[in-house]
């Protein structure tokens, strides 16, 4: 598999604290990689590594296969857009104005590129209108058009829906999909807001304590999470036997117990197993979604 | 660097604090131009004007700095600089040159507007070739104002505290200046006797070093029209100049980033 970003150990310090302990990550080409953990989990440390915002105390990390201790890093750095905690951009200036700025600082050879820009983020007819005058999506979409600006193939965006209203948070992630799809740009989510994560992501990486914790695929996590009941029974293989008769998955786990990935007609069940003297002993239903199988990875309560 | 030059010197035409300061700077030589024109009894020369503005162009320079470049990391588009940037070093030094530049405009359009609205209304004993000579010095001394406000907003790395050091630190060279002057001004011999408030020897030329170092000082010999020493003023700016980007480049090189 071909990644866009791989970290390798990676470790950063601050005085008194370890923000980041060793953590190795993998982002696939043309993913969408939610970035998940608590706050203070380390997430942010490591995007400003990445963007070269900071130096890592130890380890290293390669952006398209190049070393961070490579010359060429630089070169790596300029294919990549990203919008760090707060979108980057001028408050006193007009959203064209803001784009014209990153146009320059990228040596961009015309300003043709920025009404499209302006359009793909729904910012075309803010005409005069100063940043600071923006709503809190409105300048959201102004960093992700700003981190646009020179057409990078990764884009990484840090909590990104943060302190949005719904329809902004749709906004946002609407534009999300559409520039992985269209444009066929990685993108790198860190969120703390699991359920929006889990709505785009097509890749994950837990991450607790500067740590990573877990890497999955959705499938991956479809099947870890998956809507299912436990049943406990006094024999699996009569259980077996009996679902196989109805045509049910399952997934035996023990000589008691099993999951089934079906709805299922509890009575039907139990009389069949009662026919085969086999008693039912539990029935519980499991519906691991990403922020229980996040909890049950880093520990912590279901709030 | 070029890229983040030309992004920079963009800005700078559209900044308000650059405007602000360029027009406080205007305002505040009016006033002394009306202040010298009504509050002597005598005629003013106009050698006395020129310069007077400069008294307080350290103050306006490290409000027009500390807001022109903290803003970049207030609003965060240096991590847009960063991402881009070839080296750290290219940002530094693209800072201070807009920032240099930003204050080189300054000086010159106060001086050139003292100097032509002050024909008008004082007695002209300006001697061209001196004039130059000190033009030229007070070039020196806007682009050290330059270097050393822009050097500390970016090692400060916040707008607020940038704001607080180079405020704080401008009128702490002006205190300075006005110590050092008054210690520099002293006669030996006052009305045929010894002057009790003369300082010679080391301290003399400790106080000496310290003026012509300071920005505000070297203001005040030019709004004096007496330049002590011209030749170690610019021999301190030559310095100052080279020295502090070097200084700027060598620890922002390892500051983080927030």
């Amino acid at each position: 598999m071909e990644y866009v970003l791989q970290t390798d150990n990676l470790t950063k310090k601050y005085r008194n604290f370890q923000a980041l302990n060793g953590l190795s990550m993998h982002v696939p080409k043309g993913a969408i990689y939610g970035f998940v953990g608590k706050n203070g989990a380390g997430k942010t440390t490591l995007i400003r590594l990445i963007c070269g915002l900071q130096e890592p105390t130890s380890g290293e990390f390669s952006l398209y296969g190049i070393k961070n201790n490579s010359r060429d890093i630089v070169k790596s750095r300029r294919r990549m857009g990203a919008v760090v905690e707060t979108p980057a951009i001028y408050l006193d200036m007009t959203a064209e104005e803001n784009l014209k700025q990153q146009y320059l600082i990228l040596g961009l050879p015309s300003y043709d590129g920025i009404p499209e820009l302006l359009k793909l983020v729904g910012l075309e007819n803010t005409g005069k209108k100063k940043a600071k005058h923006f709503s809190l999506g409105m300048k959201q979409r102004l960093g992700i058009a700003v981190s646009l600006a020179g057409d990078p193939d990764f884009l990484v965006l840090d909590e990104p829906v943060n302190g949005l209203d719904p329809q902004g948070i749709v906004e946002i992630r609407e534009l999300i999909l559409k520039l992985n799809h269209e444009r066929q740009i990685t993108v790198l989510i860190s969120s703390h807001i699991l359920d929006e994560l889990s709505r785009l992501a097509t890749h994950y990486g837990i991450i607790d304590h500067g740590r990573m914790v877990r890497e999955l695929s959705a499938q991956e996590l479809d099947a870890a999470s998956r809507k299912c009941v436990c049943i406990e029974v006094s024999d699996t293989a009569v259980l077996a036997r009996v679902l196989d008769s109805m045509n049910l998955e399952y997934r035996i786990h023990s000589e008691t117990t099993a999951d089934i990935f079906a709805k299922i007609n509890v009575t039907q069940l139990t009389i069949a197993l009662a026919k085969e003297n086999c008693e039912v002993l539990s029935i519980q239903e499991n519906d691991e979604s990403l922020e229980s199988f996040f909890i049950s990875l880093v520990g912590g309560t279901k709030q | 660097m070029i890229r983040i030059l030309r992004a920079d010197m963009a800005r700078l035409r559209k900044s308000t604090s650059f405007r602000l300061s360029l027009l406080g700077m205007l305002v505040l030589s009016i006033l002394f131009m009306i202040m010298q024109a009504t509050g002597m009894d005598y005629t003013v020369p106009l050698s006395r004007v020129i310069f007077l503005p400069m008294s307080m162009y350290g103050v306006a320079m490290a409000a027009f700095i500390s807001v022109f470049v903290g803003t970049d990391f207030s609003d965060g588009f240096i991590r847009n600089k960063l991402l881009t940037a070839d080296h750290r070093c290219n940002l530094v030094v693209s800072q201070i040159i807009v920032s240099c530049m930003g204050c080189l405009i300054i000086y010159i359009a106060i001086t050139v507007f003292t100097a032509v609205v002050g024909r008008f209304f004082f007695e002209d004993n300006v001697n061209q070739a001196v004039f130059f000579r000190y033009f030229i010095l007070g070039i020196g001394m806007s682009l050290v104002t330059g270097c050393i406000f822009s050097v500390i907003t970016m090692l400060c790395g916040s707008k607020t505290t940038a704001i607080l050091w180079c405020m704080g630190l401008a009128f702490g060279m002006l205190f300075l200046c006005l110590h050092t002057n008054e210690i520099l001004v002293q006669t030996a011999y006052k009305n045929g006797a010894p002057n009790p408030r003369y300082v010679s020897g080391f301290r003399r030329e400790l106080c000496g070093i310290l003026h012509d170092l300071n920005p505000c000082g070297q203001a005040a010999q030019l709004s004096g029209w007496e330049v002590w020493h011209p030749v170690r003023e610019l021999l301190f700016n030559c310095i100052l100049i080279i020295g502090l980007p070097a200084v700027c480049c060598m620890l922002f090189r390892r500051k983080d980033i927030y």
